[in-house]
């Protein structure tokens, strides 16, 4: 076991001095990174390439050989200088890309100068010159790549003394090559993007089971010990009894809240969850175990009539009614939400009366709100025996299932 | 009668201000407490030697799990009454400790003689139903069935009644009520009641068989 323990954290030390090395050559959060790399490496040997070539086969054969050496340094000075530079997303900026292909047209151009006709097919800057370009899709856009690659092509073959064959295929390879990395990189930063979001919610989510346990251990169990052993104790318990009673109820609803899981779809949502948010010292909520996806609208209007019974049962119902909500589904296409009390109750006259005199919400937000979604309210009640309300309402199957991914 | 024989009970809670309480409440009207458990390794073994009748236990329990525990245990003692209480009612876990074979389910903030009455009653082989239950049950039925239409299997089956008895349930409302309402004897709405919960016992068995045929098939063919 501590031969297992001392091997991991030798593994662990080794991998942490990797990654701190790694830094170096990249910034923690930066999306782009691990491209950058590749390209800036990519890069980096064919600037090799250029300074090999330039002082082995092109300086014997200048006319002006302290140009060649001197483009060849500036080259490599330059390299090094831009690929560090762009390492920190914040010193990306236009100038920078700007100044490298000013750089890298300076060096294509100053071959006419140095260099005889034939000298340097590929002028001194190399296969080097297409880096800029490259850089420039990575971090700006595919236009500006574009533009750039376009403008290094154009600078290639300017000069019609020092036209050769190599550079016009080179400037038909860089503008192709350029635009298929463009491509893969919108695919790539997509990719990124969305795994980064996945991450950030599926940590939510840890966090928040990891709080329930912590919560759970603690704050619930001695509420619930409250609520159970206040009323002994006279009184002063029982109220005691009824605010444990009260926040006991309000953590665990937001323990069971299961919104987080519906971040990516807005328009849809999980009406269990949403009902759930009622459930209180009073009101008791009874849903299934599994999502009920309805669209946002539909349970912003169950949600008002709802919100308009439980404020007829806080007014009118009694201090000692509680509610109990049913949500079922008995056909795939409706569901039905029950909200039952047992407070005073009312006789059928006085719902008669309440509901065409627009009182208690009944005609508009319930029936109203109910009918027009293309269900029904209906409402059961007798003096002393409660209320009971029920709503059916149709949802789209197939919308729901084409959401659903 | 048999109430009266099966009265010796294992509490499994992690807190030991629960396992003080429950056990001052439970001694008092006749139960003997036989063995606590404050963890789930504890709740095997202990449960194992003293062979409680009943079981009363928390499902947020250190390692293995309440669910886990009362699968182990009902498989090798298929007559012990398990009674679950929780704090949080975590629905996943309240509908696997019904289906591993559970008894009945309280939040824990249920009163004294709540949790008396819920010990009697599992004690006499009733089923012990909250409203949030009911309706989680009645949920996890429509699933099922969804599930097994999908796959052109029959599956299980509530009788119109039992759906009423259960969402009535889920309504709060009280067996005694139910039965006025529904022109029945208060046996027969508890009758329902566990019919409900043997039917969900018996299908999870067949779904684990269905799953375990269905995934060696699987692994066959490949």
């Amino acid at each position: 076991m501590n031969d297992r323990d001392a091997r991991e954290s030798q593994l662990n030390v080794g991998l942490r001095w990797v990654t701190a090395h790694s830094l170096w050559l990249r910034d923690r959060d930066d999306v782009l990174a691990r491209v950058y790399t590749v390209v800036g490496l990519a890069r980096g040997l064919l600037a090799i390439h250029a300074v090999l070539v330039n002082l082995l086969f092109v300086l014997p054969q200048a006319t002006k050989p302290s140009v060649v050496v001197v483009a060849t340094v500036v080259l490599a000075v330059w390299h090094f200088f831009i690929s560090f530079r762009l390492r920190k997303p914040s010193r990306r900026t236009c100038p920078a890309h700007l100044a490298d292909l000013g750089v890298t047209l300076t060096l294509i151009i100053a071959t006419a100068l140095a260099v005889p006709p034939g000298g340097s097919p590929l002028t001194l800057a190399g296969y080097w010159a297409g880096g800029a370009a490259a850089y420039a899709i990575l971090f700006r856009s595919i236009l500006c790549g574009v533009v750039f690659s376009i403008a290094t092509a154009a600078a290639l073959l300017v000069v019609p003394s020092h036209f050769a064959m190599e550079r016009a295929g080179f400037a038909f390879l860089m503008i192709l090559f350029t635009v298929c990395l463009g491509v893969l990189i919108d695919q790539f930063r997509a990719t990124i993007i969305e795994q980064e979001q996945e991450r950030v919610r599926s940590a939510a989510l840890a966090e928040r089971e990891r709080l329930s346990r912590l919560v759970h251990d603690g704050a619930l169990q001695v509420l619930a010990l409250v609520e159970r052993e206040g009323p002994s104790l006279g009184p002063r318990g029982i109220r005691l009894a009824a605010l444990a009673r009260e926040s006991e109820a309000q953590l665990r609803a937001h323990l069971q809240d299961r919104e987080v899981l519906d971040m990516g779809h807005r328009t849809v949502v999980d009406l269990a969850a949403v009902l759930d948010k009622y459930e209180s010292a009073k009101v008791t909520v009874s849903t299934m175990a599994s999502l009920v996806r309805v669209p946002r609208f539909l349970a912003d209007d169950v949600e008002g009539a709802l919100t308009e019974i439980l404020k007829n049962v806080d007014e009118h119902a009694g201090p000692e009614a509680k509610v109990w909500i049913l949500l079922d589904q008995e056909i795939s296409d409706e569901l039905i939400l029950w909200v039952r009390d047992n407070g005073v109750g009312m006789s059928a006259e006085q719902v008669e009366t309440a509901a065409q005199s627009g009182r208690m919400g009944i005609r508009d937000s319930i029936v109203g709100r109910m009918a027009a979604l293309g269900g029904s309210a209906i409402l059961k009640s007798s003096p002393g025996a409660g209320a009971e309300w029920e709503l059916r309402f149709p949802i789209d199957v197939e919308s729901m299932e084409l959401n659903d991914g | 009668m048999a109430e009266l024989e099966r009265r010796r009970v294992m509490l499994v809670d992690d807190h030991p201000m629960w396992i003080d309480a429950l056990s001052e409440d439970l001694t008092e009207v006749g139960f003997e407490i036989v063995a606590v458990a404050k963890n789930g390794q504890e709740c095997l073994d202990r449960g194992r030697a003293a062979r409680p009748d009943i079981v009363v236990m928390d499902l947020q329990i250190p390692e293995p799990d309440g669910a886990t525990c009362i699968e182990i245990l009902l498989r090798e003692f298929p007559d012990m009454h398990v009674l679950v209480m929780s704090a949080s009612g975590e629905r996943d876990d309240v509908l696997r400790a019904m289906k591993a074979g559970a008894k009945g389910y309280l939040v824990k903030s249920a009163s004294k003689e709540e949790l008396i009455d819920g010990v009697r009653r599992t004690a006499a082989g009733d089923a012990v139903f909250t409203p949030g239950l009911a309706g989680l049950v009645l949920g996890e039925f429509r699933r099922m069935i969804n599930v097994a239409r999908s796959h052109n299997e029959e599956g299980p089956v509530l009788t119109s009644r039992e759906v009423e008895v259960l969402r009535r349930v889920a309504k709060g409302m009280a067996y005694k009520e139910i039965a006025d309402e529904l022109f029945v004897s208060h046996r027969t709405v508890q009758n329902h009641v566990q019919n409900v919960l043997r039917k969900l016992q018996l299908h999870n068995r067949v779904e684990l068989t269905l799953y375990a045929i269905d995934t060696g098939l699987r692994d066959l063919e490949e």
